[in-house]
């Protein structure tokens, strides 16, 4: 088991948002966590970066350490990297020096860096053509892609991807899901991704997870929850009479 | 037209020392989305500092300096831990009020160890006036402009260059992405205040034998230096080192032109018309920071 989340709870001031949710990631898999607006996808991401505090009891175990209370700026280090909602890139930093903060915890093996860069960009043509371009006159997709590809640069064991399909027409996510998945074979990067996007996160993922109000409802394979009535009927928009 | 080119000498040594204050306060307000209203008043430490080890505690000039930009980095830092950093993500006008605050706190202490009378202090360059052709040239004023110059180009290198600049305008532009890079935020916004103290502080140290010494000195220099950061786009470093020398340039071709009393005024006049017709300053960008 690379990730394991026992029983966490996390609240913001006095409203409880995680209410003790249990969630596991083996290695080499893609997992995905859906759910509606404000159902607690970014805070379950955040609550493993470190970025928000958990309610003792809460346990994050990943690589069999325990990483429950470990600081955000550490996490990284441990293996684990965020492409964080609303992708968060340096806006006056051009492609090739967010890509550099990307792989800040290895600034000291210069090799290394470059043939990251290389795989990184060889993924990534579009970022390759812009990199004297700072982030903030990219594209929309185009700041996907490199939030995503500068969390690729530190070479994590587990990618986190908070909604990278937010805002991008249908071809630009469809292109960047095949990207996630290439990541995935060919580099044996563990997966864990949170979608609003139901249908493509599902038909991406090994595995998923159905976040509502903070809880757990519901976990299987992938093709499974797909095909499931009433994940059809509140997340994948059939029907527009949904009782959720 | 020899008058007017000795004015421009003039201008320029003068506002490549508000381009040192400048860019202490555009350093602060780009990691920390406002002004820092004490930037001004760790000129006037610097000034005393220099002040200390070289007057009272007889420090030869070449150790005096260093050993002063020492004490002006450590102010910094401990103004920065005890009175900015807890405030890191309080709300914009309780962090404005803390640096106001901290110039307070700084005026007063000075005031009460060293009292309100000011201090000579001698001349640390050669500031006997050299003939060239028609023209005087005063060796201090030509330091004061080399310094200048240099340092902005340091400083530009460190953060375009190497990767703990880098991580500091990393830091300055997305702090939670920033700590996500696994980049010690705490750290960066600490050196971040220590530059700048420095900068500050040099400028001080360097105006010391132009100006009194006086624990007010911080307001007139803290003045100028905003109004050339301002001038030049407040987020931009080297905009700001422009903005002081467009500054340093009108005073001095104010004074010559019209009439001395002016010249201190003219930050001011400079300020006013910045604010009312050019928001984004000369060189301005429009603001990219998120707060
Ligand atoms: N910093 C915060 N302070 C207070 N409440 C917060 C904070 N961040 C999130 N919340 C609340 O916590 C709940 C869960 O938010 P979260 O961002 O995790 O949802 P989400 O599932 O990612 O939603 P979305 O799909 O819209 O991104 C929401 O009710 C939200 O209002
Ligand atoms: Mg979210």
């Amino acid at each position: 088991m690379l990730l394991q989340l026992k029983n966490v709870y996390v609240s913001y001031g006095n409203i409880e948002v995680l209410h003790g949710i249990n969630i596991e990631v083996k290695e080499g898999e893609i997992v995905t966590i859906i759910g509606a607006n404000g159902a607690g996808k970014s805070t379950t991401l955040k609550a493993i970066t470190g970025l928000v505090n958990k309610r003792k009891n809460s346990e994050i175990i990943f690589n069999g350490e325990n990483i429950t209370n470990v600081a955000a700026e550490k996490i990284v280090e441990r293996g684990i990297s965020l492409s964080p909602e609303g992708r968060k890139i340096f806006p006056d930093m051009t492609v090739m020096e967010n890509l550099e903060m990307g792989a800040y915890i290895r600034r000291g093996d210069k090799e290394g860096f470059e043939k990251t860069m290389k795989l990184v960009l060889e993924m990534f043509p579009r970022l390759d053509e812009r990199r004297k371009q700072t982030g903030k006159t990219l594209s929309g997709g185009e700041q996907q892609m490199l939030a995503i590809a500068r969390a690729l640069m530190s070479r994590p064991k587990l990618l986190m991807l908070d909604e990278p399909s937010t805002g991008l027409a249908p071809l630009v996510v469809k292109d960047i899901f095949h990207t996630i998945k290439k990541v995935n074979q060919s580099e044996g990067t563990t997966v864990l991704l949170v979608e609003q996007n139901a249908k493509i996160a599902l038909a991406t993922a090994d595995r998923g997870y159905v976040l509502k109000n903070g809880d757990i409802v519901m976990e299987d394979k992938a093709s499974s929850l797909m095909n499931n009535p009433d994940i059809r009927k509140a997340y994948l928009g059939e029907r527009t009479h949904s009782d959720d | 037209m020899v008058n007017f080119i000795q004015a421009l000498i003039q201008g320029v040594a003068m506002g490549s020392l508000y381009g040192l204050i400048a860019i202490g306060y555009v350093l602060i307000y780009n990691a920390w989305g406002i002004l820092n209203f004490a930037q001004g008043d760790m000129v006037m430490v610097g000034a005393f500092a220099v002040l200390v080890t070289h007057m009272r505690l007889g420090l030869p000039m070449w150790l005096a300096i260093p050993v002063a930009l020492l004490i002006c980095m450590l102010i910094g830092f401990l103004i920065e831990i005890t009175a900015f950093r807890p405030l890191i993500d309080a709300i914009q006008q309780r962090r404005l009020i803390a640096t106001i605050g901290i110039g307070i706190f700084l005026r007063n202490l000075v005031r009460v160890v060293f009292g309100a009378d000011p201090y000579y202090f001698p001349p640390i360059f050669d500031n006997t006036p050299y003939k060239v052709g028609s023209l005087t040239i005063v060796p201090q004023n030509i330091w004061n402009m080399v310094i200048g110059f240099l340092l902005i180009g340091a400083l530009t290198l460190f953060l375009k260059r190497t990767t703990m600049g880098k991580s500091m305008r990393a830091t300055a532009q997305d702090r939670e992405a920033a700590r996500l890079m696994g980049i010690n935020v705490k750290r960066s916004m600490s050196l971040t205040f220590i530059i700048a103290s420095a900068l500050g502080g040099l400028a001080g140290m360097l105006i010391c034998p132009v100006f009194y010494v006086v624990p007010t000195l911080g307001t007139s220099m803290g003045n100028k230096g905003f109004s050339s950061a301002l001038f030049g786009g407040i987020s931009s470093d080297g905009g700001s080192m422009l903005g002081g020398i467009v500054l340093g340039l009108l005073e001095a071709i104010g004074a010559t032109t019209i009439s001395s009393a002016f010249q201190s005024s003219i930050a001011y006049a400079v300020l006013f018309l910045v604010l009312i017709f050019m928001p984004n300053g000369i060189f301005g960008k429009k603001e990219s920071r998120k707060v």
